[in-house]
């Protein structure tokens, strides 16, 4: 005959098993993830340049933070993964409006390079 | 209380009416929409496949989960992936801009390059033309003959940066005085070419005091066609005889004998 312990392990793993089984939502790992690229986009450049976007980021993993604790997992799960969508588009982003940066830089400064060179050489007499 | 009475019959009454409300009650489309709109544009472009093929499976994949959320009329999915469909798409026009940025960056730098070595060049070639040369005459620096038009007196812009050299070499050594020799080709009558040179002498003699040059530190002479440096059967040999020659004096203001006989080279 089974013991308690044997019988709740076994209750345990059923219910394990049976969570696993009706694809409840599970959260955690969508958690993480959205974390994870909040910390990595969490970066000067994407402060600068991506700001809105940052913060729209790190509200929505609040947002799902607060449905996990409220056992909402559903829309943990959702908010989580809405997140890691936003932070992947501001880290974006903020690299595009970098590198759009620092072309207009290069050109105004190639452009002033060309008006003296210009001013420079064929002085008229 | 209600389905204490007739719990089957009404629980099968409730699910129809709650159904019937579903079907009645429109679905709010405006994010899939949007979604529709984003992904369409971004698959049209055609660097995506290339650039963000990542981000372009990604939000057709979302697209296509929200319109199948539309057609199971799940208001809160079609939400979340049109959601997820607009932020993929953005992302993926994003990595694109960047990468175009980046390519006509590169562009750019290979301009300003160049436009940095076409200056240095310039610089280089209005060096080379006023390398002035020590002969018994004393420096000796040559306008070249093509700073002027055949038959006219009047300096090509060209010849500015020999100008301001000279110029500078005058303020720094004022004592220093400066011969200027007009020469023309063959062509044309004699009276006319030695006019025109002491013209071409006198052009130059204005354009150094234009500088700053007194005008007392400064002799003008024209030699018309004598003393040619090169062929005048051929155009370039004349391009080379319509000259300036500026002869410079020590910096103590004397010339060598030479340069006064205007003969002896």
């Amino acid at each position: 005959m089974w013991g308690a312990g044997e019988w709740l392990r076994c209750m345990a793993c059923l219910s394990l098993a049976l969570a696993a089984c009706s694809g409840e939502p599970r959260p955690e790992e969508d958690l993480a993830h959205a974390k994870s690229l909040i910390k990595q986009s969490d970066t000067a450049n994407v402060q600068h340049y991506a700001a809105a976007e940052l913060s729209e980021a790190r509200d929505k993993l609040q947002q799902a933070e607060q449905a996990d604790a409220g056992e909402n997992k559903d829309l943990a799960r959702r908010s989580a993964n809405e997140a890691a969508a936003d932070a992947e588009l501001a880290e974006a982003l903020a690299r595009s409006r970098a590198a759009e940066h620092a072309l207009e830089d290069q050109k105004k400064s190639t452009e002033a390079l060309r008006q003296e060179a210009k001013q420079h050489v064929p002085e008229n007499l | 209380m209600i389905m204490r009475a007739a719990p089957v019959k009404l629980s099968l009454l409730g699910a129809a009416v709650l159904t019937a409300c579903a079907s009645q009650k429109p679905l709010d489309t405006q994010a899939l929409e949007q979604a529709r709109t984003e992904v369409h544009t971004f698959s049209a472009n055609p660097a995506a496949s290339e650039i963000a093929s990542h981000e372009l499976a990604a939000s057709r994949s979302s697209l296509s989960e929200a319109e199948e959320a539309l057609r199971d009329r799940k208001q809160e999915d079609l939400d979340y992936y049109a959601y997820l469909a607009v932020r993929q798409a953005k992302t993926g026009e994003a990595r694109i801009a960047e990468k175009q940025a980046k390519q006509r960056l590169a562009q750019v730098r290979g301009q300003r390059e160049q436009v940095v070595l076409d200056a240095r060049n310039a610089e280089l070639e209005a060096q080379s033309k006023l390398a002035a040369q020590l002969t018994e005459r004393g420096m000796v620096l040559t306008l070249s003959g093509v700073l002027f038009d055949t038959g006219k007196a009047t300096l090509k812009p060209g010849a500015a940066p020999a100008l301001n050299r000279v110029s500078t070499y005058m303020t720094q050594y004022p004592r220093t005085r400066l011969l200027v020799e007009g020469y023309t080709d063959n062509q044309g009558s004699r009276t006319a070419n030695q006019q025109l040179s002491e013209l071409r002498a006198q052009a130059v003699a204005d354009a150094l005091v234009m500088r700053g040059v007194p005008r007392n530190r400064i002799d003008t002479v024209g030699r018309g066609p004598s003393l040619p440096v090169a062929n005048n059967d051929t155009p370039e040999g004349r391009d080379e005889n319509r000259r300036v020659e500026m002869v410079f004096s020590d910096d103590l203001g004397r010339f060598a004998e030479a340069a006064v006989t205007g003969v002896n080279r």
